[in-house]
């Protein structure tokens, strides 16, 4: 499976006065073509900051992202007006800011920067029936429910036709029959080869759908053997003398 | 609660020869961690106390032993399935290890916090994607089997997703002892 995301060696501190918290040290994996990967963790263990520096969103102190074998935040590198780089979709689960927004327009937004109106509506009406949502085009999101707003949000990141997906706890106060919808969308949307999706999880029970599962805590990124290059043994072996 | 009254289980719903139950065995309770040796020795407990009959069959030129549950052996079953089942205890060497180890031994056990982590991702690598789909799940036709398999997955899952949490937190309050320890020394 060809690399579509690599994270090699991304080391990042949060620094608040004197006091330092090592939340990735010296973190390398990467996301395959067509691939779901999920990153397994506890509150607080630094997911969503892994997730931002994979969207290009903040710069590692050390280490290197790239997309597509291109840096991620070299200069000049075409950005959006959400900030993320071109082939980056990333779910967020909040609502428009006109409440009276129907959920076809908020979903061909990301669209208008360069798509005139109409294309945009075409595509945005596309991307809500790919997420199972095809009946919520004229809906409002206060009259959404938690589960339809996932899958809306799924909707407007993926109208663009990211190659990467990114989602921070897409799951999050979802039942189980609605989790396993949006994790089986997710999966069947990796396995048309459509994208590749990266999402963050806090339950392990989740995430059977994945492709592959990586748990994160003090900074330390694990995945399964079969997955571990020549270089990640280096980095543990390194990781082990120092503790 | 042993191997013998799964392996009984398994030759009510159907009789099978020995290497044939051991398949089954892992295919329906993969993530019990009972050795697939233990079937062999169950069959031959279960046979000594009356639960299941051998069978020689010599069909299709292959001579192997098929093991069939007797009435005895289905009512003992029955009997057990209504049995309330006692609670597991947590008898993880890991728990027995961290308890006794003194400040010395902690780089040790950090290590093997991550051994066992790794031990973890990659069971539950192997029983990724075994999970039947949602959609099939909720078909009101789907047979209870179906369903009972895939909760014994997400109940290993979600077992091997406490224990991944215990080692993780294990790790933090080892390397902040071991930190202590440096700064007081």
């Amino acid at each position: 499976m060809p690399a579509l995301l690599s994270l090699d060696g991304v080391c990042k501190t949060h620094r608040r006065g004197r006091h330092a918290n090592v939340v990735l040290d010296r973190v390398s994996f990467h996301v395959g073509v067509g691939e779901f990967a999920a990153i397994f963790g506890r509150r607080g263990a630094g997911k969503t900051t892994l997730l931002r520096i994979a969207a290009g969103l903040d710069a590692p102190d050390a280490g290197r992202v790239t997309l597509d074998g291109r840096d991620l935040l070299a200069t000049g590198r075409r950005r959006r007006l959400d900030g993320l780089p071109d082939g980056i979709g990333w779910l967020v689960r909040s609502g428009p800011l006109t409440r009276s927004m129907p959920m076809l327009d908020f979903v061909a937004m990301p669209l208008l920067e360069r798509v005139p109106h109409r294309e945009a509506r075409r595509r945005a009406g596309a991307a809500l029936e790919r997420a199972t949502a095809g009946a919520l085009v004229d809906a409002r999101w206060p009259e959404l429910s938690d589960a339809e707003r996932v899958l809306v949000a799924l909707a407007r990141a993926t109208v663009r036709r990211p190659a990467l997906l990114l989602a921070d706890d897409p799951t999050a106060g979802l039942g189980t029959r609605e989790r396993e919808i949006v994790l089986g969308l997710l999966r069947e949307a990796t396995d048309e080869n459509e994208m590749s999706a990266l999402i963050t999880v806090p339950a392990l029970p989740d995430v059977l759908r994945a492709h592959r599962v990586m748990s994160l805590s003090g900074g330390e990124l694990m995945e399964p053997t079969r997955q571990r290059t020549g270089d990640h043994l280096v980095v543990a072996a390194d990781r082990r003398e120092s503790v | 609660m042993s191997v013998k009254q799964a392996v009984l289980g398994l030759v009510i719903e159907r009789p099978g020869y020995g290497y044939e139950l051991v398949q089954r065995f892992e295919e329906r309770l993969g993530g019990w961690r009972a050795s697939k040796t233990a079937v062999y020795p169950a069959l031959l407990r279960l046979h000594a106390s009356g639960a299941v009959q051998r069978r020689a069959d010599s069909s299709a030129h292959r001579n192997v032993t098929w093991y069939e549950a007797t009435d005895q052996g289905r009512s003992e079953f029955r009997a057990w399935l209504r049995t309330a089942p006692e609670l597991m205890p947590m008898r993880d060497e890991m728990y027995v290890k961290i308890a006794f180890a003194t400040v010395d031994d902690l780089a040790f056990l950090i290590e093997q916090t991550r051994q066992q982590e790794q031990l973890c991702l990659d069971r539950i690598d192997r029983l990724r994607g075994a999970s039947p789909e949602s959609d099939q799940l909720a078909n009101p036709d789907v047979d209870w089997r179906a369903i009972g398999q895939a909760w014994l997955l997400r109940t290993e899952v979600a077992h091997l997703a406490t224990t991944i949490e215990a080692l993780q937190d294990a790790r933090d309050l080892m390397k902040a002892a071991i930190c202590r320890e440096r700064s007081a020394g």
